[in-house]
This record gives structure tokens, sequence and C-alpha cells, in this order.
């Protein structure tokens, strides 16, 4: 998996985001934009980059935007 | 299931009918400005009609039925077959298509019950209409379709309530032995049942005042359990998942491609879901039609009132070779692909 591609994907994906500020280490409480609107644009990114979907469960999960990556990697690598 | 086939049945008429009374995105005072933006831009939702204290699912269907029958000049008694897909019924008992049949002074020949279902409804509606008037091999049915969803879900509950519309209509069906045939494909998945759900009220989980307590779910999160609780991870991915597939089966089953489709009449579920929907099924932008905006998710009503206020000119000025997806609540999904050509559609009711 190519961390900083994944990580462009997800600041790209969120409008009004830091992107210099967030890396894959941050917690995602810390990022103000991360709401319920960002977290279905995330999912449809997901879904259209990487071909698998990441369930509710395991957004609820993630504390970092890190675990994010590691779930898509889990069924990248299915 | 295999994708069925009805011959002899021919779609003729659709019509809606919403309530007078509108809410706006911009008003939703449970979001922030910025949030009421960000809404507005992924769910494409600005605005939704919302019935009043005193109207009923019923009132809406009735109207757009009674519309509908006057412009195609029935006779009541040729009236067969009434089906009723609603999940806001007047009453818990008896069902409100037999309220209907009733109503709209239909012949007491006719058979008529309800159907519970959601955002999946229509296309099952018409699949049941079809294939008992084929059975009955002749005459004509009614689909009356419709919900007050804005009734069942809690004003304060953020991640649900700027969603939902209300909305009834009517679907005209008659027999005939020319009509090009329609196709169906229906599924559910009940594993899904907690992802779209009203807890209390049935009797699992009895109607209590206790049951009817509001909550604080989450941060400025408010519900009772007999409210719709919506889990919209849950949903968006099984859209997701589970749409593309449905439509390529009609699509498969018909020997048509995309090119050969006039539109594709999707629920409409919110506006980020659907899209990325159409682009997975490669359907262009221009056939692809959207009530969203003016209207929101109005569950059942969906297809039907997106024909009438989206594709009427085409309706009524050429023949049409139509795709019809619904997917949501049960979780339940189905497609259907139909061909109309003289279709009458009234210009849409507001009552």
């Amino acid at each position: 998996m190519d961390e900083s591609q994944f990580l462009r994907d997800f600041t790209d994906n969120i409008e009004g985001i830091d992107a210099v500020a967030v890396n894959l280490d941050t917690p995602l409480k810390d990022i103000p934009q991360w709401d319920s609107m960002a977290i279905l644009t995330t999912l449809a990114m997901v879904d259209t980059e990487y071909g698998v979907q990441v369930s509710g469960v395991e957004i609820q999960r993630a504390r970092l935007v890190r675990d994010l990556m590691t779930a898509v990697a889990a069924k990248l690598s299915k | 299931m295999a994708v069925a086939t009805i011959s002899n049945i021919r779609l003729v008429g659709v019509a809606a009918c919403v309530p007078k009374g509108r809410r706006t995105t911009a008003d939703y005072a449970d979001l922030t400005a910025e949030d009421r933006a960000k809404f507005t831009k992924t769910t494409g939702i600005e605005e939704r009609r919302v019935a009043g204290p005193e109207q009923c699912t019923s009132d809406f269907c009735c109207a757009a039925a009674e519309r509908l029958l006057a412009e195609l000049q029935w006779a009541k008694e040729d009236i067969q077959v009434l089906v009723c897909v609603t999940q806001t019924p007047d009453y818990p008992i008896p069902a409100t298509g037999i309220l209907l049949q009733h109503r709209l002074g239909l012949s007491k020949d006719c058979m008529a019950f309800d159907i519970n279902l959601g955002c999946s409804g229509y296309v099952y509606g018409l699949m049941v209409a079809a294939s008992l008037l084929q059975t009955l091999g002749g005459k004509k049915a009614l689909l009356l379709v419709g919900d007050t969803s804005t009734k069942i879900t809690h004003e304060h509950d953020r991640t649900a309530a700027p969603l939902f519309g209300d909305a009834g209509t009517a679907t005209a069906l008659t027999y005939d032995p020319a009509a090009p045939v329609m196709r169906f494909d229906l599924h559910s998945d009940g594993a899904g049942a907690q992802a779209i759900i009203i807890r209390a009220g049935g009797f699992r989980q009895p109607l209590t005042l206790d049951a009817m307590q509001v909550r604080e779910v989450e941060p400025g999160v408010f519900r009772a359990p007999v409210n719709v609780e919506l889990n919209g991870v849950d949903v968006f991915n099984f859209g997701l998942r589970e749409v593309p597939g449905t439509v390529q089966a009609v699509l498969t089953a018909a020997q048509c491609q995309i090119g050969d489709v006039d539109q594709f009449v999707f629920h409409q579920a919110n506006r980020l879901m659907n899209e990325i929907i159409r682009k997975k099924i490669k359907v262009p932008e221009e056939k692809c039609p959207y009530s969203l905006r003016r209207f929101g998710n109005t569950s059942c009503s969906s297809i039907p009132l997106t024909l009438v206020t989206e594709c009427r000119a085409a309706l009524l000025s050429s023949p049409q070779r139509m795709i019809f997806c619904g997917f949501g609540i049960g979780l339940s999904w189905a497609s259907a692909l139909v061909e109309t050509t003289a279709v009458a559609c009234p210009e849409l009711v507001e009552i």
C-alpha cells in the first residue's frame, strides 16, 4: 500500500481539511472536518479508488488516519 | 432470483401528489450554517415537502389516483387490483389499500392490500400488481405508493430528519397482449435489518410510554425508540455493493446496452451515493434524473415522483425504455425494465 498516496486520497477528498497538518498518525477526532459527511465521502473515495468497502464498525474503531488505511489494506490483501 | 419476465401488462399512467408544506435545508437549525452547506452539497437536498398533522399517506395517494383516473377516463369497475405500498399507513390495521378501495369508489370485486416496503417498494409493487393482473388475465390495476417519512423521523435527529420528504403516487397498469415485456430483478437481505429500523411500536418491543421517550442518543442527536433509526454508513455501503449488479442483471436479461435505455430512474437516496452508483454502471448524467433537490428522499414514492417531476415531457412525447431501481430498508433492492408509449402523466398535484 502506497502510504503517501492514501494520505493524499484521504485529504483531497475532505473539503476544508488542512492537508499540511494532517498525516497518517493524526487522530481522526483532531480533524475538525471529520464528520458524518466526511465519513460518507471517504467511503465513496475508498470504494472508487480502492474497490473495497470499509464498514461502519471499522470506521468507529479507527482512531488514526492510519487505521483507516490499515482497514483498506487488509481488504486489498484478501 | 433469476430475472422475471411479465408479458401482457402495460404501464399507462403515473401521477404524484405532495404536500404544500415546505421545509428547506437552509432553515434546519440543528445543523450549523457550514454543515447545512456541506449537507446540501453531499446529499443534493435543498428542500422537502412535509405533510401537515392532519395529512396521511392515503390522502396523497388518493389525490394522485383521482387525478390519474380522471385523465385516463377509466371505468372504476374495471379496476381489479389495488396494491398499496407504504410504511406509514393510516392505522396499524386495517390495511390502507382497503381504505383507498372505498375512498376511490372502486368495486367490491377489486382485491386490495398493503405491502410493507420502503425505498425498493415501487419496483416490488409494480411486479406484484403486474403479476396479479396477468394471472387474472384482464382489465386494470392501480399501484398506490407513498410515505410520510417526516412523521416517523424525529425532527431533532440531524442524521435522518433533513433527508426525508413526503409524497404519494399512483401508477396505472392495463392488460394488453400487445404490451412489451416487463423485466424484474428483486432481492432481499434481512441480515441488514438493523440498518434502517423503528425499534418500538410492533410486538417485539411494544408501544409503551418509555418507547415514546426522546433520548439524546449521541451529542445533539435526539430520537425515541418509536422513531426511525438510520445507519448511514451501512446503507451507503449496501447501495454501492448491491445496486450496480441488479441493474446489470436486468440489462443483461433484456440484451440491452446502456445506450438502448432512455432513462435510469433510481430511488432518490442522496446525491453522493446515487452518483457513485451511476458512475459504476457507467450511465451518462443526462439519463439519470434527480428530484432530490426539491423533494428530498421520498421513500417508496421517489421513482414515480421523479417520473412526474423530471421525466414528464419525455413520457408524454415519445416512447421510453426505462430502468427503475429501488434500494433501501429491509435491506431490499430491486430493478425493472419497463417500456412505455403513450403515458398519462398529469402535472404534480399539491394538497
